[in-house]
């Protein structure tokens, strides 16, 4: 239907600046309003006076920067239009620096529009349509990305689907007859959940008896671990105040014209997190990822209740989860990580239940850069993939390990065996290449002239192997970014352009002070980084960058090593020892077979079904 | 029901804090309170200084009409009882009755249009007692109360000898009488002069909002008996109209609105004067509806700006609270000290001390 078409009137009682109503004014007239733009500085009685004089003025947009004094000059305005009879006839409006929705209320205006508001939001509003920051009409159909759509996973280098068919199949052999206290907890875990209430009924009981350490203890005594709470009534009832905050912000969503952002949070607390994710998204930020304590990944079993504790990393528990969950904004996708520990199988049930979107799992980097025993992690890592497929999760697989030392070729040959895995299990993968100045290339010199050739040339290499979503993380950058906010911001932002250039799906970013906080991160640092993304998107538009010829070299020798790994890994006959033997990064390269979980694994005495 | 506003002559003057001392008394007295304002408030930390605000903090059953957005800033539980056909910048108006006590945020009608529909709504849910918090410096809505509290302080003005004499301007422009009952003055929609020779002249728009009709009045004014301007008069224009009407107001009526019709523009003081000049000069200036000034609370505090930051600063409490004593014939409160023992008394409509149940001197 066609919006009637209105008379507005444009006030800029500012005595200089009128540009922003200028700019409202031509989105006004674009869309056939008619508009009478006053001259600066005019005394709001003389306002009212063209109010009087302007027959049928139906909207009055009143521009001025505030400051002490200037909202008394506002609301005498408002009260003037109402005492000369015209509030009836006109709704007014008021926008500039520092106007805010409550400020606008307060002054008695119907509508504030602070800065960084578009002309599109005005005309929006003045046809009493809802605004939506991605254009007219298109809010219905914005919905929920999935990152894995329309990829077919299909091989190009067929030698290197063989060997990942070899490997594979022999992984799932070698577990099939094997069993965790991760496993055990994972299934006990989802039928409480289905069957019982969260920690009781459905067998739950017998949850205790798959957990050692802090947690058998908290189960056993009710005593939770040092430097851990449960959070106070009083804290989860403040949360209230957050719950539509998004509605009240500018949700600026750089990841509608490119790869979609994803922020790290795990500050310890579930409320400073929930803080930390509404900035994200205020700022941009389509995802958000959930870290947990390294310190959790090593002990059997996951704590209960709504739990904060004095170190990086929030405890998993289902209310944590739960509770993050109630205050996401319903498009942010969220990723809960199971790839490094313990409760890997677990992790995924929690996140399957608690409305996930995404998880993260990597049994080659949880044993040679996490600690974990390979054994124990190839048959959790298993488990969490069914968990996965269970949950229709897609999944990252990330290669950390590159920052330990192991060179991409081996890092990435662990990462294609995990995927390939989940494809077989019927998951859906998403590759994780780092963007970073790993000890590789500190070594090898690749990025002695510039970032762009290396992290470029492992983009075309996968995509030269699989037709596959591509998620450079984790943070992009990484160790590149110094203590210096602006350095940091302007890297992150570098990287994510490269990335958006190379046409990727998503990108994870960390905040400007992450690399040194030495605790929890400041909410300022986590805009300067989505800020900073967001002009270099805004700067190079559908520009590319052009890495060098160098970078297609780098991708036919990272193949080359590839399928080198792989292959030698199908010819051992066997990915646990293979870690175990250093195919996939050894002593050499800086990175040793952990020993987590070792001795803990049990030949499993009935098949269950998941 | 007994409505009363809290207006103030500035922002940070002390609207709230003065309606959270007569709430809390209302509520010691077992009266059904209902709470409004007419901008937004309960925040915690002021929008425009970043200084730290008082919270409204209100007791369990108390009324109240605010926006959708200020729910969940608010620590009090409530329950919704109904959804007004009205709404402002913060969402629809809803009423509300608090469970148990605690802060609220208050943003509910902007215009006194809106104000008057909201007594409705208080009315039909058996308020006794209507708080209206003021907002900034406003007063046009209201046109809607029984009884004003004006709040000010050295917000308005750090300098006392300038607050006092504006605080006495106030006053002045709030004790206009009122049209008396058997008067049959038609004082319509537009400027209208009725003049000795039973002829009536009607000029537009309603408000003296320009000096060309200022122009205009002044020389149909030595031949009118009832000069009625019932719109805006600002100050500045009415005391230009004394200066150009020859031969004073000596036998002439002059009718407005009502109170807050000459206080809108802000020049309180120029309202006054222009007042008091017709009044000397024989004319009698009147309101055709008052709006009785109950009392005067004061604030020592004001936001310093300090270059890009404001910092809390203070007058001498005592030296403003005695400066103000004599500007006004209504009590003059400071509700930060202990004990002040006032409350609002809904049969007589006045602010009156609880201490021994007598009159406070000049209500």
């Amino acid at each position: 239907m066609a919006t009637r078409k209105k008379k507005i009137l444009l006030v800029p009682l500012d005595p200089v600046h009128d540009m922003g109503l200028k700019l409202i004014r031509k989105a006004l007239a674009d869309n056939g309003h008619a508009t009478t733009l006053l001259p600066p500085g005019l005394k709001v009685h003389e306002v009212v006076e063209w109010i009087i004089k302007e027959a049928g003025i139906e909207f009055v947009l009143v521009s001025r920067t505030l400051g002490y004094r200037v909202g008394e000059l506002l609301a005498r305005f408002v009260d003037l239009v109402e005492a000369c009879g015209l509030r009836e006839q006109v709704t007014l409006l008021v926008g500039g620096m520092a106007v805010r929705p409550e400020l606008a209320a307060e002054m008695g205006f119907d509508a504030g529009f602070g800065p960084g508001t578009s002309p599109e939001e005005v005309v929006a509003f003045i046809e009493g349509r809802h605004f939506t920051p991605w254009g007219k009409g298109e809010e219905s159909s914005r919905k929920k990305r999935d990152l894995t759509s329309g990829f077919s996973y299909i091989y190009k280098n067929k030698g290197i689907e063989r060997s990942l068919a070899l490997i594979t199949g022999e992984i799932i052999d070698w577990v099939s007859n094997k069993t965790s206290p991760g496993v055990e907890r994972a299934r006990i875990r989802f039928r409480s959940l289905r069957e019982g209430e969260g920690d009781k009924g459905g067998g739950w009981e017998k949850y205790q008896d798959y957990c050692a350490g802090p947690i058998a203890q908290y189960y056993k005594e009710g005593r939770l671990p040092r430097e851990t709470r449960t959070l106070s009534e009083d804290e989860l009832r403040s949360l209230r105040q957050y719950k539509n905050w998004e509605g009240q912000s500018k949700i600026i969503r750089p990841g509608v014209v490119g790869p979609d952002i994803f922020i790290q949070y795990g500050t310890g607390c579930p409320l400073m997190d929930i803080l930390h994710i509404k900035t994200g998204e205020a700022w941009g930020a389509a995802g958000v990822v959930h870290f947990d304590p390294s310190e959790g990944a090593r002990s059997e079993g996951l704590l209960g209740g709504y739990l904060s504790h004095a170190q990086d990393g929030t405890l998993l528990t289902w209310e944590n989860l739960r509770l993050i969950k109630c205050f996401l904004n319903p498009l942010t996708l969220w990723q809960v990580r199971a790839h490094r520990g313990l409760n890997t199988p677990e992790t995924v049930v929690l996140a399957g239940e608690a409305g996930a979107d995404l998880t993260k799992i990597n049994m080659a980097y949880a044993s040679l850069g996490a600690g974990m025993d390979p054994a124990r992690i190839t048959v959790d890592g298993v488990e969490a993939l069914r968990w996965a497929a269970h949950y229709d999760l897609a999944l990252d697989v990330v290669t950390n390990e590159e920052l330990s030392g192991v060179p991409a070729h081996k890092a990435f040959a662990g990462m294609l065996i995990v995927a390939h895995l989940a494809l077989q299990l019927g998951a859906r993968p998403i590759l994780q290449p780092l963007f970073c100045y790993s000890p590789e290339v500190m070594l090898q010199g690749q990025m002695r002239d510039n970032y762009i050739d290396f992290n470029a040339a492992k983009i075309l290499a996968l995509r030269q192997i699989i037709a596959a979503p591509l998620w450079p993380g984790a943070p992009i950058g990484f160790l590149t970014h110094t203590e210096d906010r602006v350095q940091s911001s302007v890297t992150t932002a570098l990287h994510a352009c490269l990335a958006r250039s190379l046409g990727v799906q998503a990108i994870s970013i960390a905040s400007s002070d992450e690399a040194y906080a030495g605790g929890p991160i400041a909410a300022a640092s986590r805009v300067d980084t989505l800020r900073a993304v967001q002009e270099g998107f805004r700067f190079f538009g559908s520009a590319n960058i052009q890495p060098t010829p160098r970078a297609r070299e780098w991708a036919g020798e990272l193949i080359d090593g590839i399928a080198r790994v792989l292959t030698d890994v199908a010819n051992s006959g066997s990915f646990v020892q293979s870690l175990y033997r250093g195919l996939l990064g050894g002593p050499e390269d800086g990175a040793y077979p952990g020993r987590i979980g070792r001795g803990t694994l049990r030949r499993k005495e009935v098949e269950k079904d998941v | 029901m007994f409505r009363v506003g809290f207006a103030g002559t500035a922002k940070n003057t002390g609207k709230t804090t003065a309606l959270m001392y007569f709430l809390r008394r209302a509520s010691i007295r077992g009266e059904q309170v209902g709470l409004t304002g007419i901008g937004y408030d309960g925040e915690e930390i002021d929008h425009l200084t970043g200084l730290v605000k008082p919270r409204l903090k209100c007791p369990a059953g108390t009324l109240i009409v605010t926006a959708k957005g200020c729910l969940d800033r608010m620590t009090a539980t409530y329950r919704i009882i109904g959804k007004l056909p009205l709404s402002n910048a913060l969402g629809q108006l809803l009423l509300l009755k608090t469970i148990s006590p605690g802060t609220v945020v208050v943003a509910g009608p902007n215009s006194g249009k809106d104000l008057r529909l909201t007594m409705d709504f208080f009315q039909r849910a058996g308020c006794e007692l209507v708080l209206v918090d003021g907002a900034f410096g406003r007063l046009g809505p209201f046109v809607e109360v029984d009884g004003l509290i004006l709040a000010t302080g050295a917000a308005r003005s750090a300098n006392i000898i300038n607050l006092v004499e504006d605080t006495r301007a106030f006053s002045r422009v709030f004790a206009l009488p009122a049209l008396r009952g058997r008067e049959e003055i038609q004082v319509g929609s537009s400027i209208s002069l009725h003049l000795r020779d039973g002829r009536v002249k009607r000029l537009q728009p309603a408000s003296l909002v320009s000096e060309s009709l200022v122009a205009a009045i002044a020389p149909m004014v030595p031949y009118a008996s009832v000069i009625s301007l019932p719109g805006v008069v600002p100050g500045d224009l009415l005391w230009q109209l004394c200066q150009k009407v020859e031969g004073g107001f000596s036998g002439k009526t002059m009718v407005f609105s009502d109170p807050t019709k000459l206080l809108l523009a802000g020049n309180y003081e120029r309202a006054a004067a222009a007042l008091a000049m017709i009044v000397a000069s024989g004319g009698r200036p009147v309101v055709k509806r008052r709006i009785p000034l109950l009392a005067l609370t004061v604030n020592p505090f004001y936001p310093l700006q300090t270059k890009n930051t404001f910092r809390r600063a203070f007058i001498n409490d005592d030296q403003l609270k005695e400066a103000l004593r004599g500007v006004s014939q209504v009590p003059v409160l400071n509700v930060k000290e202990r004990e002040p023992n006032y409350y609002l008394d809904i049969a007589n409509g006045k602010v009156r001390s609880e201490l021994n149940s007598q009159k406070v001197p000049g209500t």
